[in-house]
Formats: structure tokens, sequence, C-alpha cells
């Protein structure tokens, strides 16, 4: 540890931009590169705000919640779920895992129960940081995100097996 | 005389493509603010048809069309969500189609507020819909369906009773892997046809509905229960026929007050059920429903109905085959001509022969035993937008106007063909 007045506070200034630049780079190659990758090695996981009352899930509560069958979790919480942006691997790679159907298909669904009034389908995020920031300011959301990105703030609470 | 009830009208087509165009224009953004969402749906199509007697229409609350023309299958639908709170939220939608009665009440599809107290249970209250069919639901948005419409021999029926004014109780749970809601409506509707001499409206009172729906993985079924009461009937002219059949001593006719009652509908108990599947993966869509429906009301003939339908998903394309039918549960009744005593005035015999006669034709225009073989594809070119070319090959046995509208009512006797081509855009936003 550094106790020098001056360099002290350069050091932590120096360590925050690493960081953050590390996050950041993360990001930026989740956000552009294909996800296959960590799709493929079984890497994506559901997970809910480290305050979450919540602490698994099965496959069909998942399927639950983010089809709109239900709009809380089973111990009664409200549930609110986020999706991955529309046309990103992440979104297609999930709904195929979780119910063997296309993006296409699943934005047909969901045109069927919005406007028979019956549910809202998921808000949808902007990037990953979009949903990362969406669970950490949210107790009561739930998504579906690569596993680089969980941090302590987030529960895995469901993840695909390989 | 009331014969014409669903005689063609040749009234100004509204300018649905320019309403759609203007008020899509309006809507700046969907999210209005925090709590309340707008979203949208709207199809453009153009329908032609291959016979100059009958006048086409996509369902019985619409007005018969002749051909080409762009207001059978053209819809624009919007919808505002308001979340109050966790356990409360209200939903408002209005559907601007090609009604026959342009009544302000008549394109308001939904308007209901709910209360979700826990995770199993939900109420709504206000305008909801019947949910009596399969996809009764979401039948105006022809983004959410394979077809360019609904399979027209069984939801042309739908669309007279698409939504109920009363209260609504759905229960959720979870069976096995699967999911099952069970629901309850109870309320009124009131709904509006017209024929080309005015205004035809009964109220549905009493109603009750009783649905369950199970989703299992790739499939899901559906059954509904309903029973209603027809009550105030407005037919247009019907004062002026009741006043001519009231004028006929009962002695020489006394078959007339079942002539009154079957054709004025007041009281009369309808009853409705029907079941449906739907198998749903990654490469086939198969469906199918029938239905019936009974009713001793002349002018809403009791009928039995049913389609079935397989499409093939290929990447963005889905190309899709149909067939289904209607045929009313009674073709065969008409009423007689009494036997009239010798001496009754020619004049009043002729009277009597001539309402009988106008009765027996009004029936016979009622009729419905039609059948369609139906071929398509649709074309996911984009996001959220989606083209289709649908051919619908008519055949109609009875020699009424059955579903559609007619030129030339009650003159054919034979059989009648019409082949459909309808081409559509349809979008959600």
């Amino acid at each position: 540890m550094n106790d020098d007045p001056i360099l002290a506070p350069l050091i932590r200034l120096s360590r925050l931009i690493a960081q953050s630049a590390s996050r950041m780079v993360i990001c930026a190659l989740l956000c552009l590169s294909s996800l296959s990758s960590w799709a493929a090695e079984g890497a994506l996981v559901v997970v809910v705000n480290q305050a979450s009352g919540i602490d698994s899930l099965t496959k069909k509560e998942v399927v639950d919640i983010f089809m709109g069958r239900y709009n809380r979790f089973p111990n009664g919480e409200m549930a609110y779920p986020i999706d991955l942006p529309s046309g990103s691997t992440g979104k297609s790679y999930f709904y195929k895992q979780l119910v063997n159907q296309s993006e296409r298909k699943i934005q047909t669904y969901w045109s069927r129960l919005l406007f028979s009034g019956r549910a809202k389908p998921p808000e949808t995020g902007e990037s990953v940081p979009d949903v990362v920031n969406y669970v950490l300011s949210n107790k009561e959301a739930i998504a579906y995100l690569p596993r680089p990105m969980i941090t302590p703030e987030m529960k895995i609470v469901f993840q695909f097996s390989s | 005389m009331f014969f014409s009830l669903v005689r063609s009208c040749r009234l100004p087509m509204p300018g649905i493509a320019f309403t759609i165009v203007l008020i899509a224009s309006c809507v700046a953004t969907q999210r209005v603010s925090a709590d309340v969402t707008f979203n949208g749906f709207a199809t453009i199509a153009v329908t032609t048809h291959s016979n100059d007697d009958i006048l086409y229409r996509s369902s019985l609350v619409n007005r018969p069309r002749p051909s080409p023309s762009l207001a059978p299958d053209s819809v624009l639908g919007g919808q505002l969500n308001y979340y109050i709170s966790d356990r409360w939220d209200a939903v408002a939608q209005v559907v601007l189609q090609d009604p026959g009665d342009t009544s302000l009440s008549n394109y308001l599809e939904m308007a209901f507020i709910r209360y979700r107290p826990t995770r199993d249970w939900s109420f709504k209250a206000g305008r909801i819909n019947s949910n009596l069919y399969m996809l009764s639901e979401f039948k105006p948005v022809g983004y959410a369906q394979i077809w360019s419409r609904p399979p027209l021999e069984f939801y042309s029926n739908a669309s007279v009773v698409s939504n109920i004014d009363g209260i609504e109780v759905v229960h959720s749970q979870d069976i096995g892997n699967g999911f099952l809601e069970l629901g309850v409506i109870a309320g009124q509707t009131q709904p509006r046809l017209k024929g080309s001499t005015g205004r035809l409206r009964a109220d549905f009172e009493e109603l009750i509905s009783l649905s369950a729906r199970y989703t299992w993985n790739e499939w899901q079924f559906k059954s509904t229960y309903a029973r209603g009461r027809v009550d105030d009937p407005l037919i247009p002219q019907f004062d002026v026929f009741e006043q001519q059949v009231a004028a006929v001593p009962a002695f020489l006719w006394p078959q007339k007050d079942e002539v009154i009652s079957r054709f004025s509908g007041d009281g009369d108990i309808i009853q409705y059920l029907a079941g449906g599947m739907k198998y749903d993966d990654e490469r086939w869509n198969i469906q199918a429903e029938v239905g019936t429906l009974d009713v001793d009301w002349l002018l809403f003939t009791s009928m039995r109905f049913g389609y079935f339908s397989a499409a093939y998903y290929y990447d963005e394309f889905t190309p899709f085959l149909a067939v289904s039918g209607a045929q009313s549960k009674d073709m065969d009744f008409r009423f007689a001509m009494p036997s009239l005593p010798v001496g009754t005035p020619p004049e009043l015999a002729v009277g009597i022969a001539g309402i009988i006669t106008g009765s027996n034709t009004t029936i016979t225009d009622l009729l419905v035993d039609q059948y369609s073989l139906t071929a398509g594809i649709n074309w996911h070119f984009y996001p959220s937008w989606v083209a289709k070319a649908q051919l619908d090959h008519v055949r109609m046995d009875n020699p009424g106007t059955g579903l559609f509208g007619n030129n030339a009512l009650i003159g054919q006797t034979s059989s009648e063909i019409m082949n459909v081509i309808t081409l559509s855009v349809s979008t959600v936003f």
C-alpha cells in the first residue's frame, strides 16, 4: 500500500480506470462478437438481484415468467423479466434453449398475448450492460446473461444444462 | 319487409387505408409515459373475388363488398396498457375495420380494469374479450396469425360476440409440465349487424362462458361452453311485418304466433360449445377447431362449424393449407301454407301466402352451407412485418346468402362458387 499523499489517489484512479476499461472491453466484445461461443459452453445463466427472495428456479418456472404465464415468482414476489436486445445471438439462443422457438415466433407469440390483453412482453434492454444495470437496480428483475457479466450483486437461479 | 336483413350494403368505403396512415403517423412514440404503453397493429389487404352475384365480407358484422376492395380485410388497431400497480392494470383497445353498424361502441374492442391479487388469480371488469374461440382474443391481429384471416366459416360467427361487457375470473395452475387456465365470464353483449334496410341488433343477456385452456409444450387445447338469452332484438321493419301477421285471424293461420316468435328471437336461449387444438413446433403448425351453436332464432341460425389447418415453417416463409366449413343445422325448416277454409277472401289468402313466401325466402337466404379450401403463404420479410398471399375456393351449396351478401337476393337455386384472392401486409408496432 502506497501512503504517498500524491501518488495514492493517482494509483486508486488508475485502478478504477483499469477496472472500468476491463468491463467495457468485455461488454464491447460481448456486444460486437457472436455470442455463440459462451452459448455453446452453457455459460448463459438466468439471474436475479441478490436481494430477491428467489434462490433457484426450474426451467418450467423460467418459461412461466418469460412466456407471460405468470407475472410473479413462485413465492409470490413480482417478476420483471428483461430481454437482451432484439436480434442478438443471446436472445435467440435463450429462447431456443428455453422453448425451442425462434425469435420471430416469440415475437408472434407476444403479439398474441399483448393484443389479447393478457400480458405484456418483457422489457428489452438496449445492450448487455443495460440489462446488467436493470438487474442491479431492480430487486424484482429477472434476466439471462452471459456468465462473465455476473456480479456479486446478482444470483444465478437457473442455468441450462450442457 | 325485413327480408333483406343481410343483403349487401352499397355504402361508400371508409378510408381505412388513409386512416391507418394518419393514426400511425400520430403515434410518435410507443411509450407514452412510464406506466402507460401504446401498441398497435395494422393490416392493409386487397381482396378480390370471382363471383359477381356474391358480395364478400370477412365476418358477419362487416359490410358485404364488391370486388376488388381494400375494406374487408384491412384493420387498424391501437391498445393502451396502463399499469397502475403490481396488482392493478387497465387495458383499452380500439379496432377500426369495416363494420356494417358504425356506432362508436362497435370500434371499442376492449376496455377493462384488472386485479391480480395473487399469482394464480385474475379478475377483470369492463369490456372484455369473449374468449370463446382459440383465436378470438387476437382475431384482428393479422401479424399474429398464419392466414390472411382466421378461417372464415368458423370465425365469421365469432365476430358477432367478440366481446362481453361484464366480469371475468381466471385461475391459472401448473399441472404436470403443462399450464392450465380456467375462466368464467358473466355479462351481456349487444351484437351489431346491419342489413340493407337498417340496423339489426339484439342484446345477449345473462351470458355465462366457461373456458379451459391447457398448454403443454408444443400442444394447446381449448374448450368453451357459453350460454345466453336473446333480449330486446331490434330488427329493421319488423314492426311492419308483425302488424301484417297480426292482422291475419288466428283461426285462419294457427302458426302465425310461431312465425312472429321464431323471427323475433326475443327470450330465446342461445348455447355454444367449441373445442380446439393446436400443435406448434419449430417446423409445423397444425390447428383445428369445431363448434356448435344452438338457438331457435331464425335470424341467427343454429350451426355447426369447424376447420383444419396445417402450415410449415421454412425460414421466413410459411406455406399453409386449410379446409373449413359451416352448415346450418336445420336446412329443411320452412313455414307451411295453412289450409284455408272455403270462402276465405282471395285478397286475404294472397296476403297470407305472401307473408309465408317472404318468410321462407328469408329463412333460405340466411341458411349457411358453405365450405372453403384455402392455400397461401406468408413471408416475414422484416422484423414485425409479414406479407401474405392467400387463395380461398369457397363453395356455397345452399341457395341462400350464407355468410356473405348477395346482389340478387334469393333468386338463385343452385350452388355458388367463389374464389377469393387476398394480398396483405401486416405489422405490429
